[in-house]
Parts: structure tokens; sequence; C-alpha cells
């Protein structure tokens, strides 16, 4: 399996795009930051507040990151970026409609602690260990601006979802874990690698919720 | 068009022709269907173009452009899905010194998975590169062959593209790419082959020679993994025999010796790495013998 392009055309790119957006890059973070916080509360209007938080992040990813920047480098990019895009709309309707989802902590203290932790790690620790990997301040790839942290908080956060729509906002993030996990492998990422689990991880949490076992 | 006979005349002449910009003689092979004689090593694209609008990166493949040229390049390959490769290319073709890139013989390919209009890919190729007529035009991986191919012949017959190809990679689809070399009047074919991959050794080279159609090798090093194998063990007493001093040299000679290929087009982003590929186009050739041992000694050593 390849890619069209390597890891360094990458980093240059996204150097060039978090430049053109700022201070996107700082403001899309703080969002997702404030849904998770409002996951903690309880209240009528914060299943609204997290749905359209992410709903929003998750399309502009889809079209800023897919469709205006790797569309360039990746003939599969389009594809990506509607499938955000359509995420992004799914879960803006689904906040709309009574019942269809829920933002609910779970009543296991270790499961909402486990949730936290993945999302801490699409907003901190994906970002930290594309710094590791040798990517400059100004290319880091940060939630809400890029697919892969954004799908690892996503994920996060629908792990404590229910309702009946609940499964309908899995496809995405989980297909996604296996773009970033081909990816990683092939442009030798491991923090690509690292989020797909996260997000298996979070799937796991919200099927063990639903009462599913194998 | 030349037939086999003549063809493998002038194959084994190996002439040897100076490049315009004059750097050492270097390995020629004839096109069979003209005659015309291009370097024996050329230059993929794929990935290592592929840098979008980073003026550091695209600087950076201009420095390997530049080396191709200087050690006697002519092919360049490129394809609408390589991404940026063709813009990346451009830019850099306009920045080099008048007279640079005189034996440049422009390789691309019509790509369209999705539908869409080969045509115009031609017509954006000629724009990008700053190119025309363009010298080879390919059917990538034979999507729509059915459809571009008339379009490329007419393209030919009207002087816009000299030579019509398809494509494929992997060494997949051999069937399918040798139904089409015996269906249509195509000037050149393009599949893998290297030292560890030889399938093509037993039906396309063979059909290619008899067919007289001009042979363009991808993935040489198999995308890099033939280094991984064999970096580090030591050069069998044969590698000094043929001049190889590295073994890019050695894959690249393995490649070009077979009598029925025109071409190999190596992929990279590095000047020390294009230094090492185009030394291949000096010195001797294995023969048919010493192909085989090299073969033999190759697969026990990976």
């Amino acid at each position: 399996m390849e890619l069209p392009y390597s890891i360094a055309a990458y980093r240059e790119a996204l150097v060039a795009f978090n430049t053109a957006w700022f201070p996107a890059p700082i403001i899309a973070p703080l969002i997702l930051v404030a849904a998770a916080a409002i996951g903690r509360l309880r209240g009528r209007w914060h299943t609204a507040l997290i749905g359209y938080s992410l709903a929003l992040v998750c399309a502009f990813a889809g079209w800023a990151h897919e469709l205006t920047l790797m569309a360039d480098f990746n003939f599969l990019a389009p594809v990506y970026g509607w499938a955000w895009i359509t995420q992004g709309v799914l879960l803006a309707i689904a906040c709309g409609v009574p019942g269809a989802v829920r933002f609910t902590p779970h009543r296991r203290r270790r499961i909402n602690r486990a949730v936290v932790g993945i999302v801490a790690l699409g907003l901190i620790g994906y970002p930290l260990a594309a710094l590791a990997t040798g990517f400059a301040i100004d290319a880091l790839p940060v939630a809400g601006m890029a697919p892969t942290p954004t799908a690892v908080v996503m994920a996060g956060l629908l792990a404590v979802v229910s309702g009946r729509w609940s499964l309908a906002l899995w496809p995405v993030p989980v297909l996604w874990a296996g773009v970033a996990a081909m990816t990683g492998m092939v442009l030798e990422f491991w923090p690509d690698i690292a989020a797909a689990a996260a997000i298996a991880a979070a799937f796991g949490v919200y099927i063990r919720r639903r009462g599913w076992t194998p | 068009m030349i037939d086999r006979r003549l063809f493998l005349m002038l194959a084994g002449a190996a002439a040897l022709a100076g490049p315009a910009t004059g750097a050492p003689p270097v390995l020629t092979r004839p096109i069979p269907s003209s005659g015309e004689a291009i370097p024996a090593v050329g230059m993929g694209t794929w990935i290592t173009f592929n840098v979008g609008g980073s003026e550091a990166l695209r600087t950076a493949r201009l420095e390997v452009l530049k080396t191709f040229f200087a050690l006697g390049g002519g092919m360049i390959d490129s394809s609408p899905m390589y991404g940026t490769a063709q813009n990346v290319l451009g830019w850099c073709l306009a920045r080099l010194d008048p007279g640079q890139s005189d034996a440049l013989f422009a390789a691309t390919k019509v790509w369209t998975p999705a539908g869409g209009d080969g045509a115009s890919q031609v017509a954006n190729a000629e724009r990008l590169w700053g190119v025309r007529p363009f010298d080879v035009m390919q059917v990538h991986n034979l999507v729509d062959a059915d459809e571009h191919l008339p379009m490329l012949f007419d393209l030919k017959a009207a002087g816009r593209v000299r030579y019509v190809g398809i494509t494929t990679s992997h060494g997949s689809r051999h069937g399918a790419i040798a139904e089409a070399m015996r269906a249509h009047p195509i000037d050149f074919v393009q599949f893998t082959y290297n030292v560890l991959d030889r399938a093509a050794e037993d039906h396309l080279l063979p059909l290619a020679a008899d067919r007289g159609i001009a042979v363009i090798v991808n993935r040489p090093f198999r995308r890099g993994a033939l280094f991984d194998r064999f970096d580090g063990k030591p050069r069998p007493g044969w590698a000094a025999d043929i001049g190889a001093a590295n073994w890019a040299q050695v894959f690249l000679k393995f490649i070009i010796s077979h009598p029925a290929v025109t071409c190999a087009i190596p992929a990279t982003s590095q000047v020390a790495h294009m230094r090492e590929n185009m030394g291949a186009l000096l010195g001797p050739l294995p023969d048919a013998a010493l192909r085989a041992r090299m073969a033999r000694d190759l697969a026990d050593l990976a």
C-alpha cells in the first residue's frame, strides 16, 4: 500500500495550512475543549451545544483539510472531505431531532475517566506526539482542523452518547480509524496508529454501554 | 514500424550518444516504432515530486532535476494521479537554464477513475509542463482505455502527441496489458520489472519485443524495498565486472540489460541518489549469462 505523498510534503503543507487559517488552529481545539467540558454537565441544552460544536469542526476539517489542502496531494481526499462534511451535517440534524442523540456521562467513573483520556489524547496527546516525531510547532495537526485528532475527540464524546441515532454517528470515525492506521503504517507516523487505537477503544466503550457483548 | 529482428540488432548495438548538455556519453536504447534513441535510465515522479506549494521542497526537487539532466537523463514520467507532481515538474522545468532540459523526453498519462475528459488532461499536462507536443501519452493502469486510446491515436495523428502507451504497476493486470498490446498499435508499454519481480520476463517482455513496443520499467527498486533487503550486504564480485558502484546501479543494470527494455524510471527526491541512479548509464552491462547469475545470486541473498 502506498500513499501519493510523503510525510515531509505533508508537514510542509500543514505549515502553510495552519498559517493561512490562523487563528483557527487555536480556536477549533478550544471549541472542542468547551464541548468536552459541557459533556460533564447535565442540562436541557448540553446535547445541542456538544453536538453542534462537533458538527461545526467536523464539517470544517472535512472542507478545509481534505477538500482544499489534501485534494492537491491525494486523489482520495475529496471522498474523505465529503464524508466528514456529511458527518457534520448528520450530527447537526441529530441534535435537532428529539431523542435522536443524548450526551450522558456514564454512571461508572472509570468509564468517564477513560473517555476524558481519549478526548485529551485527541486535543493534547496527538499534537504533542506529532511534535515529538519532528513536526514544527506551526505544522501541528490539531483537533478541529485535521481529521485524525478530530476523530479521536469525537469518538471520545460519542462513547457516552445514547439515543436512537447514536449508532449512525459511528461509521465515519470508525472508518477513519482504518484510514489513520493505514496512513500511520505507510508513512511510519505512529501517532496515527495510536489515534486509530483510541478510536477503536472509544467504540468499544460505546458498544459495552449499549449492552452488546461478543 | 521496425520488425523484431532489426529491433534486436539496434538493441544489441546499444548506441552511446552524448546528451546535449555535454555530459559523458550514456547508454541509450531505440524506440522500436521510430528508431529514436533515448537514455536507458529516466526518472519517475510518483510521491517524490508531489510536494505541493512548499518553496523549500520545490527548490530541492529543482536540484534533483538539474542533476538528472546534467548526467544525461531524458525521460521523465508523471501522471495526474500523482497529486501536484506535474505542477512541481513544470515549476522546476521553468527554472532551468536555457538548454538544460533539451534532452527532456516528456511522458505522462491520462487517468480518469471517476470518468472525465482525457483530452482535457492532455491539455492540462501541456500547460503544467510547458511542453507541446508531449513525447509519450499513456493510459494509466488501463483505466477507460477503450475511450482514451482512440483519442490519443487521434492526437498522435494531429501531431499533439508523438507516441502512445499504456501502463500498469505492481505486477497486476498483465493479462489485460498483453491483450491491449496485441489489439492496439501502441508505441510504449509500462510495467513493473526488477531483480525480484521478474514475472514480466515470461510474457510481457517477449511480447513487447515481438510487437516492436518500447518498454518503460516502473518500480525498479520496489519503492525502495530492494535497498531495505540488500543495503549492508556485500555486493557480489560480478558487480565490479559491470561497473556497478552501488546497489542502485546493480538493480538498474539488471533491468536495462534486458534486450526488450527501453528505459527504467526510478524516482528519487535526493541528489545523491540521482547520481547513483544515473551511474547505471555508464560502463558495461551484463550479458544473458551474467543476468541469469545475477538473478540467482540476488534471490539467494535477498
